[in-house]
């Protein structure tokens, strides 16, 4: 075998070999599955052992069929388990446990339903696993893959048990495929469950009867011991009631021994024929009926001695329903019933007494919940016994004021429950008769047997308003001059004729701050008394103002003075005689403060007098001394002060001072048309609240004419209240003469400036006439051939002359036009105005120029129409002038921007531009940018004189050499 | 000394405080309660954030809803597993629950739905920012996600693109009885099916020690991955993945991820650096779902990765265990365990060992961290996957049991 052929051979068996071990992993896996399984299977064991002991300490149906649903998915590991017990004789006794979720959306009755529907379907065939197409049929469970299940119905506890382990068709994957040995395992499970659940419900079953036999024992033994021990006598009968047992307490009350009566019906010797006859049928009925009855009987004891008993019998039936025995009851209640009795004849003596003293009285039965009330409560609610229907109680709850109807529910309440034994009350009620208001006194008194149990309440009603109303009356009279007393300004003492304190008022004690105000107080000898007290250190001194009136000084403890003013009196008992002494006491401290303030106030005002006088006197020395003719009059227009000017200067003025201004002069006088004049100003002064001026004409002492400026001032004092004006006036006789010569001369101005004006335009207008017959016999001369080119040129030379000067007259007569001629607003188009002016300007340019013009808004606009076309005329014309000859592009662009009350023009050019140093200077007359320049230099002049006229504004922007902006901004005229 | 108890009590109110409990009950609501009760005693106010472990068989709403009723203000995430362990013991059974409770604010919670192995990265990038965004200085990640169809190798980096290589992610990946049918998770009031989260704990004075372990040896010759995409293998050998992965387990055709996991442990080799510290050569992966002769692989694999067939050593896997607790105790030093999250591969549970083994393996992973004759807070479960750092770098594991200690 060559050395390939070995190697090939060795690998193929490195290869089974590698296999072989892969294999043997595998084996191994399945052995540790397998061993999986065991352990497993071990552990399910021992959690059904686990199971079987927790579900023998559940003691109820829910904890145990919840266990066992739990139960069912620890030890199947299954998805959801589901546990129903169904008692078939106890409706709606059912209980279903349900663990894992599958079952959340589905109703309880659906399950149920389908529970037992699955139970009917699989109890014949005796199967415990299922699968997915059983479960299909059922409405619950079409969801579930496969499931095991058991259902067993125990005929004769009555009762039916269905259990269930579902998985689902989507969560199959994740639980063990169920198997036989799941089947046999869930078989072994529910003989369990079923064993248990039987033991279960049998031992409850006799754990029941225990109870319940124990229970009737108890019961019986407890009976026995009553009716033995019982101090009620107890009787029992067979069904004939004829007697077969009696107790004790029977024997002791009737004296019959049970041997004696055993056979006997107890009516053949208790009862004696004719008495209590009622009584008698209605037991006879009742028996017959075998009812139960209670009746109060008279019976007799062997001795013949009668008793009265109570008697209760009750009938007695066994199981089936058979009346067996009658059992009585009886009790002696002779001494009861003879108490009773007496209480109704002390009753009855009691109504007398409250019939005779006015007290209502009502009586409450809890036992019987009996309600009674006397004759008298019943007029004390304005109702009669006789004719009132209804529920006294609820008429008594009604009859109360609302104010005092829940104390007194409650209060009556609280006796009722036990909380109170005995209660007062007061309330008020409205009177059903006459609907008054009433105030009711009342007591309540429980009644109580030996244990404490209520067993009657008894209670009074009093009418108290008359009383309580004068009482009322009493108390608010009193109260009424207590009050007075207590809150009066003036103190007061009552002191006993051994100088004791009796009473002393609030004021006292709160003018002298002392807890003991009585030791102030004054005794019979008025003046020693007050004597004591300064040695006493009490008061510091007092002063006689009166006959038993004193004026004392006083110091409170904080050391502060107190004037108090007193005057005393006797208190005379009925006999004259002196019972004590009452001492009034004002406290005057303010009262001399007031009066020391006051003092010294007229002391100020005085000084301040002294200094008004001085100032007064000061002042009127300046106004005296003034250059103006100062007087003053009052609101009322009284003239109250003129200072020594005017009186020297005014005819009659010390007459006029005190006068009312308007009443001044005679009527229809010159004066008085004057100062009426004055009247006026004045109003209107104050109307406006500042000076006004009056000029005014008046003759003087001498009759000369002095011409006035008066100066009206109101004056306000601080309260802004007029005080009084003041008229300050300055002789402007001399000013009024300058005012007229430069008036004068004004006018001769006015009147040399048109002369001038007329002759400018005259010889202008006159100048112009004769230059252009210059300027059109030039042009003759030079179209005549053979001039010579030394002649041209001298004509040439002459005709620019001729042109420059007509330029030069043109504008001055536009110049003098603007300066005379009135403003006159026109309406016309903006826009056909400079395309004229374009149209006219088209050859003066030397080069190529573009003429653009944009408009915005309306192109109609008002104005001074001749003005404005000589505006942009100038304007336009520099910047076709001006335009530069290096450039092709030239342009000049008129932007024109209309709106309601403005026009905004903007001339844009490309031109030569302005130097920055010249543009403040181009608006000057006769300014040239330079010897070179072409026009006149009154272009731009006269454009600012146009906008002044119009009260337009113009801006320039311009840079050397690239171009001029020119903005001018006009009003809208109005036509 | 009073100072120092008043001193410690005020510390205390600010660092994280664990409690933790684990029961067997049939009902829900009733497991629920037991565990709050024993892990709280009465007081429920002292619970911050519940995370619940419960096997399948548990109503999750339910339980989330208990939970609520009895800690309305606390955080509640809740995972479906095969078993749990707790301070308890261990049990496998279809109605186990184990809690662990936080009591502080030091920590945030982030969780997105419809986490998949093909947008893993984008999901947990997601949560990673939302934790960022709401939280200090994280220093440790308790991620845990559904374990079907997920590539925890992209969760892993996205939490460390935006977290950080030094934080710590630890957690598990939550299942089903083994079944590879469903699993749950629970966050607040909603029950979700392909969803995770992630609890970024930001208490400064916490620190954590992870560390996996496993004990299989590798046999035979690798499988070869010739074709692949992400984390799906479609072909080993040049034949379709599945078929051929169960050729070589010698499983029936017809057989399901729940049988192919107790023995289907696949290895990739380690570095022999990484092998060192691990105690093997292979790190171990599982295959939770197949579709057709796609296997869904637990991380990503390129072609070319080689894929040993593996079997248990069970003394391996009990040397290993000592091992890694003790090395893990050395490093914690003279530091005690406050709590111990535990992340355990189903297929180590009852499938690998009988109870009484496996009872005697949980007891050699917790004794050694006993404080004073009593076990710390722990909360573990039965899941599909474990993460757990290695070479000191953050890793995704399985058939591994895993520890993650937090202490102080």
């Amino acid at each position: 075998m060559s050395t390939v052929q070995e190697y090939d051979k060795l690998l193929d068996e490195y290869r089974e070999l590698q296999l072989r071990a892969t294999k043997l992993v595998n084996v191994e896996q399945q052995l540790i599955n397998t061993r999986d399984r065991l352990d497993h299977e071990l552990e399910l064991y021992k959690r059904l052992h686990a199971f079987n002991s927790d579900a023998l300490k559940e003691s109820s149906n829910a904890e145990f069929s919840s266990l066992i649903a739990e139960a069912i998915v620890d030890i199947f590991e299954i998805e959801t388990s589901v546990v129903l017990f169904l008692n078939k004789g106890i409706e709606n006794n059912r209980v279903l446990s349900i663990e894992g979720s599958l079952f959340n959306e589905i109703s309880e009755d659906d399950i149920i339903v389908s529970l037992t529907c699955l139970a009917e379907i699989t109890s014949e065939k005796k199967t415990v696993a299922i699968d997915r197409k059983l479960l299909e049929n059922v409405k619950a469970f079409s969801k579930f893959k496969e499931a095991l299940f058991y259902s067993f119905t125990d005929h004769e506890l009555g009762y039916q048990f269905c259990i269930g382990g579902f998985v689902s068709i989507e969560n199959a994957p994740l639980y063990q495929k169920l198997e036989e040995r799941h089947e046999a395992f869930f078989g072994l499970f529910y003989q369990q469950v079923q064993s248990l659940f039987a033991n279960k419900q049998k031992s409850e079953k006799i754990n029941s009867q225990i109870s319940k036999i124990s229970a009737s024992e108890l019961e019986l033994r407890k009976l026995s011991l009553i009716a033995t021990r019982t101090k009620n006598g107890v009787i029992i009968t067979d069904k004939e009631g004829k007697i077969e047992w009696v107790n004790d307490s029977f024997v002791k009350t009737t004296g019959y021994l049970l041997s004696e009566v055993v056979g006997m019906k107890p009516k053949d010797f208790l009862q004696r024929e004719g008495v209590d006859a009622e009584a008698t049928k209605k037991l006879s009925t009742s028996l017959s009926n075998k009812e139960n009855v209670e009746v109060t009987i008279v019976n007799y004891s062997k001795r013949g001695k009668p008793y009265y008993n109570q008697l209760e019998i009750t009938p007695v039936f066994d199981d089936n329903g058979n009346h067996v025995n009658f059992i009585a009851l009886q009790k002696d209640i002779t001494a009861e019933t003879i108490a009773q009795q007496e209480l109704l004849k002390v009753n009855s003596r009691f109504e007398i007494i409250t019939q005779k003293s006015n007290i209502g009285i009502w009586d409450f039965n809890h036992l019987t919940n009996e309600l009674s009330w006397s004759d008298l409560l019943y007029a004390q609610y304005g109702i009669s016994e006789a004719t009132f229907k209804g529920d006294l109680f609820e008429f008594w709850k009604e009859a109360v004021v609302l104010a005092d109807r829940d104390r007194m529910v409650n209060d009556l309440m609280n006796v009722l429950e036990g909380k109170e034994t005995m209660l007062d009350q007061e309330f008020e009620i409205v009177r059903a008769n006459d609907k008054s208001v009433r105030i009711i006194k009342g007591s309540i008194i429980a009644e109580k047997d030996a244990e404490g149990e209520l067993i009657r309440l008894v209670g009074s009603s009093i009418d108290i308003t008359e009383s309580r109303q004068a009482e009322l009356k009493l108390k608010a009279s009193e109260e009424k001059y207590r009050s007075i007393i207590e809150n009066m300004n003036l103190g007061l003492v009552e002191i006993g004729k051994n100088g004791e304190e009796l009473f002393s008022n609030k004021k006292i004690k709160e003018i002298t701050s002392l807890d003991n105000p009585g030791v102030l107080g004054l005794s019979i000898d008025y003046e020693q008394s007050l004597k004591d007290k300064i040695n006493k250190g009490l008061i510091s001194g007092y002063r006689i103002i009166g006959d038993s009136v004193f004026e004392i000084d006083y110091f409170s403890k904080d050391d502060k003075k107190i004037n108090l003013l007193v005057s005393a009196a006797p208190l005379l008992n009925q006999q004259g005689g002196i019972d004590g002494f009452i001492s009034i006491f004002l406290d005057i401290t303010q009262l001399k403060m007031l009066q020391k303030n006051l003092e010294e106030a007229l002391h100020e005002r005085d000084s301040f007098i002294q200094i008004v006088n001085s100032m007064k006197l000061f002042y009127e020395s300046i106004l005296n001394h003034s250059p103006a003719e100062i007087k003053v009059i009052n609101p009322d227009l009284f003239l109250t002060y003129a200072n020594s000017l005017i009186l020297d200067n005014e005819i009659g003025m010390e007459e006029k001072l005190g006068s009312k201004i308007s009443e001044i002069g005679e009527e229809g006088s010159q004066e008085r048309l004057r100062y009426n004049k004055i009247v006026d100003k004045v109003q209107q002064a104050v109307d406006l609240n500042r000076m006004i001026q009056l000029e005014e004409l008046r003759y003087d002492k001498n009759g000369e004419e002095r011409f006035l400026l008066e100066n009206i001032l109101p004056h306000y004092n601080t309260d802004g209240d007029l005080e009084h004006i003041v008229i300050s006036g300055v002789d402007i006789t001399d000013l009024k003469k300058v005012q007229f010569d430069v008036l004068q001369k004004n006018e001769e101005l006015k009147k040399i400036n048109a002369e001038l004006d007329n002759f400018v335009y005259s010889v202008s207008h006159d100048l112009r006439s004769p230059l252009l017959s210059i300027k059109g016999v030039i042009s003759l001369v030079l179209s005549t051939p053979d001039l010579g080119e030394k002649n041209a040129q001298y004509l040439k030379l002459a005709e620019s002359s001729v042109l420059r000067l007509d330029g030069t007259i043109q504008e001055i007569l536009e110049y003098s036009r603007n300066a005379r001629l009135e403003i006159t607003p026109t309406e016309f188009d903006i826009r056909e105005m400079v395309d004229l002016i374009f149209a006219d300007l088209k050859y003066a340019s030397k080069n190529h120029m573009d003429y653009i013009l944009e408009l915005t808004g309306p192109a109609v606009v008002v104005s001074d129409k001749s003005r404005m076309n000589t505006l942009l005329k100038n304007l336009i014309g520099n910047s076709v002038k001006y335009s530069r000859t290096d450039i092709s592009d030239s342009f000049v662009r008129v932007e024109i921007s209309s709106a309601t009350s403005y026009l905004v023009i903007k001339v844009i050019d490309n031109g030569e531009g302005i130097a920055p140093k010249n543009i403040n200077k181009i608006f000057d007359m006769y300014y040239r940018g330079s010897s070179s320049s072409v026009g006149t230099g009154l272009g731009l002049y006269i454009c600012k004189e146009i906008l002044n006229k119009l009260n337009g504004a113009v801006t320039v922007k311009s840079i050397v050499k690239v171009g001029t902006t020119m903005t001018i901004t006009l009003p809208i005229l109005k036509k | 000394m009073q100072l120092l108890l008043d001193l410690t009590s005020i510390i205390l109110k600010f660092m994280l405080q664990f409690n933790s409990a684990s029961a067997r009950v049939v009902n829900t609501k009733r497991g629920v309660i037991e565990c709050m009760e024993v892990a709280l005693g009465n007081q429920y106010q002292d619970c911050d954030l519940a995370i619940f472990h419960a096997s399948i068989g548990h109503n999750f709403s339910e339980l989330i809803a208990q939970a609520h009723e009895m800690a309305p203000n606390a955080k509640i995430l809740a995972a479906s597993c095969c078993g749990v362990v707790g301070r308890e013991g261990v049990s496998e059974s279809m109605k186990d629950i184990a809690l662990m409770t936080v009591k502080g604010k030091e920590f945030t919670v982030a969780q997105v739905d419809g986490i998949f192995g093909h947008n893993s990265y984008e999901k947990c990038f997601e949560m990673a920012n939302d934790l960022k965004a709401r939280s200090g200085a994280i220093n440790m990640v308790y991620f845990l996600g559904s374990g079907i169809d997920i590539a925890n190798d992209d969760c892993i980096a996205a939490f460390e693109k935006v977290l950080g290589s030094d934080v710590t992610i630890f957690g598990a990946t939550s299942s089903d009885n083994m079944k590879g049918f469903i699993s749950y998770q629970a966050v607040d009031n909603k029950v979700y099916e392909h969803a995770a989260f992630a609890i970024g704990f930001w208490d400064p004075t916490l620190k954590i020690e992870t560390q996996a372990t496993h004990g299989f040896v590798a046999i035979g010759e690798p499988m070869i991955v010739t074709k692949s995409e992400g984390h799906i293998i479609q072909e080993i050998n040049n034949k379709p993945a599945w078929e051929e992965y169960l050729t070589r387990l010698d499983l029936p055709t017809d057989s399901t991820c729940g049988d192919s996991i107790p023995v289907g442990a696949l290895g990739e080799k380690l570095s022999p650096e990484l092998a060192k510290e691990y105690g093997n050569n292979h790190i171990l992966r599982v295959v939770t779902k197949h579709v057709g002769s796609d296997m869904y692989y637990a991380t990503k694999c390129l072609v070319g990765t080689e894929l040993w067939l593996t079997t248990r050593n069970e003394d391996l896997i009990f040397s290993e265990m000592e091992r890694m607790v003790s090395d893990m105790k050395k490093r914690l030093g003279e530091s005690k365990p406050v709590a111990v999250f535990h992340a355990d591969c189903l297929a180590r549970g009852r499938f690998l060992f009988n109870k009484i083994i496996k009872e005697e393996l949980v007891n050699t992973m917790q004794f050694p961290f006993y404080a004073e004759g009593n076990c710390p807070p722990w909360l573990g479960m039965y899941g599909f996957g474990e993460f757990a750092r290695l070479g000191g770098k953050n890793n995704y594991h399985n058939y591994t049991t895993a520890l993650y200690v937090l202490y102080r």
